[in-house]
């Protein structure tokens, strides 16, 4: 297993390298770089622009974006091989800073959206498959159904206009205290438990057809028993599977949470850096997110055995 | 099955009803009374937050309005100029000017803000802020006195104290000494300190008691919470909530619901700006010809625009300056599409089987860059436009792609805001735009004799001649139609709750000192 682990982190490493070269490239292939973003976004109305050329030139000299792309490259590598993941190009502080100074705020809010995904998608996909067709399946099917159909900045404005302009309980914005978590919580969680219930439902259909689950009747096992202990564990195999899916939609929604409860997280500052072409944090967050992936995939992979000790993983010995 | 899809469909549309139910039942904040709240924190939510608190960065310059940084000359709403930590100013020949520096201010750290330090801080401004280097390198700075700032240029620039009101005056002493400490932590005159600052995400500064110009009976504001809010809408219920007293960004839905919510919102809508049509001549051949253009002007429609588009919050561009502005000119193009095809089909320009009109093999046919701002607009524009047998399809692209798109000249029509608005610095703006050869001019729109009056106006200092000869520009530019001037409108607002005092109208998104919150 450890060798396993240890072959696989090592295959990461071209990995990594190559997505850096791939991403280094294509940012660089977007009209607009960040002189454009820095010098051209938020002019005051009635500036005198007439000499933007002199600027802009001036500019990327300042930033050595005017060097040849492969330069730029050696230049950035040299660096995050030093343990610099560079400056920002638009705040002028250290990327891994500014990036480590907003993990803790999106850490929070993907374990909460995780709890109340948990929360809401395990129940909604257990009643589903256990009384498919019945009441119970059907209100499981409009949580998971407005969780689908509702777009997450929909939910979440619906939610504050509920919960903070109609009833007051929750702050609109901000972070903080236990409250300031729930509504952006909700929206996250909701978001993705609709898809892992649908999930788990079908999931558990399957196994609940399987001939085991009969056998298990048969010798008179509680169906409480049989579902928990048994069917349950063997549907949870492709939720599992699907963690980097989930992974993904966290911090692709949590973009847009982020962005309306005016959550200081990690998603919506990348969204702004994006816009702002600002290379430096973008290519820091494509290389930590490609490294997340591996480790999530990795950690899937053997977590199968734990689950499923049926499962064996190749090379694991 | 399909019974089963209906009752989940329905209950899920019954659950987020009842949502927006709660929130129409909701309460918005009351009318405040006239009594000083006990609590003097004003939150507000912006999407203009600074990434660094050291002037010389490139949006440090949204300090200026968190009453953290000071100018020389404060910029009001209307591009009118008022002291600042210059009491006043004089031009003592047409390239030399003078400011008299207020006596007795002093920066946080107690350093006096004397000429010498002014210099500096304004040197620091040239060799740093990318967006002071082209024009403060065309002046020098003299500390003719410990109070009095000499500023000398190479020509005649009547523009000058407007464009030194975007620099927010810090001692560069300290700034060298404290390296990037500065930028979280720096030496400043403001009447804000900062204590807790997230570059991009949220900046909480309290009242300095040794502020030098303190209101009368004191600075009764003793702290500002400002946050990043990037979603207008979510913006306007953190005030309806109360979470927030003010926001800084009010688009116009948010406009809308703001006086229709029943709670007293002050609204202020200053500046507005002319949204303009760039027409590229330089790339479109079909562009240079006048007939075309013209008929693009005429059938725009700026009624439907002003009052659909803007719900009625614009008024119909006269010129590329909004009217009513002393340099504006009084009437524009008038939308007449019977003209429009008139001029086409004396042009040659005859309608083709598909309604598009063509001549010489040539169809009218144009791409619409445009973002997202501006899509709606575009979209208008296309349906207007093709009332005339003119068809345009849209190009949309995110903003940082059309800023470098427009700048190479990569377009054929563009929605990009050539934004006129109210100035200091009229042929500053009119150069930016319309003088041959310039690199913003994006459309490459030339004429010897508006180019002429531009360098002219560029030298004049009398007011009035200054606003003669601005006329005189736009009217060529209307008869060019060098642009499609369509109509005027305020991009961003400031709502205020009603517990907010001391708000002054004509600097409207400014933190002042003489501001407070009501019980």
């Amino acid at each position: 297993m450890l060798r396993y682990a240890a072959v696989r982190l090592a295959a990461t490493v071209p990995v990594l390298l190559g997505i850096s070269i791939v991403l280094f490239t294509m940012i660089r292939l977007i009209p607009g770089d960040p002189s454009h973003a820095i010098l051209l976004s938020m002019v005051e109305p009635g500036a005198d622009i007439s000499r933007l050329q002199e600027d802009l030139a001036t500019l990327r000299r300042d930033l050595g974006l005017d060097e040849p792309y492969p330069v730029q490259y050696v230049h950035w590598l040299t660096s995050v091989l030093t343990g610099n993941l560079g400056t920002s190009l638009r705040s002028g502080a250290p990327v891994l800073d500014e990036l480590w100074m907003r993990l803790p705020a999106t850490l929070e809010l993907a374990g909460a959206a995780l709890v109340v995904m948990v929360l809401v998608a395990v129940p909604a996909g257990i009643a589903g498959a256990v009384w498919h067709g019945r009441l119970a399946d059907r209100v499981a099917r409009m949580v998971t159904l407005l969780g689908v159909s509702v777009p997450g900045f929909l939910l979440g404005l619906l939610l504050m206009y509920g919960f903070s302009v109609g009833l007051g309980w929750f702050p609109t914005y901000g972070r903080g205290t236990p409250a300031h978590l729930v509504l952006p919580a909700v929206t996250l969680g909701l978001g993705l438990a609709a898809g892992v219930s649908r999930l788990l439902r079908a999931s558990l259909l399957d196994a609940l057809s399987q001939p085991y689950v009969a056998t298990a009747e048969a010798k008179g096992l509680p169906w409480r028993v049989i579902v928990l202990r048994h069917a349950l564990r063997n549907a949870l195999l492709p939720v599992c599977t699907s963690a980097g899916l989930i992974v993904s939609g966290l911090l692709g929604g949590a973009v847009v949470v982020e962005t309306v409860f005016s959550w200081p997280g990690i998603g919506r500052y990348v969204v702004d850096s994006i816009t702002g072409r600002d290379y430096p944090v973008i290519q820091a967050f494509a290389i930590a997110m490609a490294l997340a992936y591996v480790l999530i995939n990795l950690a899937v992979d053997l977590g199968y055995r734990l689950i499923d000790p049926r499962v064996r993983v190749e090379g694991a010995g | 099955m399909s019974r089963m899809l209906s009752f989940s469909r329905a209950a899920a549309l019954a659950a987020v009803l009842s949502l927006a139910l709660a929130g129409c039942g909701g309460a918005d904040p009351v009318v405040a009374s006239d009594e000083p709240a006990a609590e003097q924190t004003l939150r507000f939510l912006t999407v203009n937050m600074p990434r660094s608190l050291d002037p010389v960065h490139i949006d440090a310059q949204r300090i200026l309005e968190n009453g953290l940084a000071e100018s020389l000359v404060v910029q009001n709403d209307d591009a009118t100029l008022r002291p600042g930590l210059a009491a006043s100013w004089r031009t003592v020949e047409p390239t030399v000017w003078e400011f008299a520096l207020r006596g007795g201010v002093r920066f946080w750290s107690g350093a006096p803000v004397d000429a010498a330090a002014v210099k500096a801080s304004l040197e620091r401004h040239k060799a740093k802020n990318p967006r002071a280097k082209s024009i403060l390198g065309a002046m020098e700075f003299t500390a003719a006195d410990a109070t009095t700032l000499r500023v000398t240029t190479k020509t005649p620039d009547p523009g000058l104290a407007f464009r030194l009101t975007t620099y927010g005056i810090h001692n560069a002493a300290e700034a060298d000494r404290r390296g990037d400490e500065f930028n979280r932590n720096p030496d400043l005159t403001g009447f804000m300190k900062p204590v807790q600052f997230v570059p991009g995400e949220t900046l909480i500064a309290e009242a300095d008691p040794d502020y030098w110009d303190k209101p009368e009976g004191g600075i009764k504001l003793k702290r500002i919470e400002a946050r990043l809010g990037s979603d207008p809408q979510a913006r306007m219920l953190a005030l309806r909530s109360g979470d927030a007293d003010a926001e800084f960004n009010v688009e116009i839905d948010q406009r809308l619901q703001y006086e229709k919510s029943g709670t007293k919102f002050t609204v202020y809508s200053p500046a507005p700006t002319t949204r303009n049509i760039w027409l590229n001549t330089a790339k479109v051949p079909a562009l240079r010809d006048k007939a075309v253009r013209q008929a693009l002007d005429l059938a725009a429609d700026r009624k439907e625009l002003v009052d659909g588009l803007n719900h009625g919050y614009a008024k119909a561009a006269t010129g590329h300056f909004p009217a009513g502005l002393p340099y504006a000119v009084d009437s524009g193009t008038s939308t007449d599409v019977a003209k429009a095809a008139a001029i086409l089909d004396a042009a040659g320009w005859l309608p083709g089987p598909d309604g598009v009109r063509a001549k010489d093999g040539t169809r009218l046919h144009f791409k619409i860059l445009t973002y997202t701002v501006f899509q709606p607009l575009a979209i208008a524009l296309q349906s207007q436009w093709k009332k005339v047998g003119i068809s345009t399809e849209l190009a949309p692209v995110e903003t940082t792609a059309s800023n470098q798109m427009m700048l190479d000249g990569n377009f054929e029509i563009a929605t990009y805001c050539s934004c006129g608005s109210a100035t200091g610095d009229i042929a500053g703006q009119l150069r930016s735009f319309y003088r041959t050869g310039v690199v913003s001019n994006y459309g490459g729109y030339s004429n010897p004799q508006a180019d002429a009056l531009i360098d002219q106006l560029g030298t004049e200092f009398d007011q009035a001649k200054q606003a003669e000869l601005a006329k005189q520009v736009q009217r060529i530019l209307l008869d060019d139609v060098a642009l499609v001037y369509l109509y005027a409108s305020t991009q961003w607002g400031a709502a205020y709750a009603p517990r907010v005092r001391g708000v002054e109208p004509n600097l409207s998104r400014r933190i002042l000192p003489g501001m407070w919150l009501a019980r």
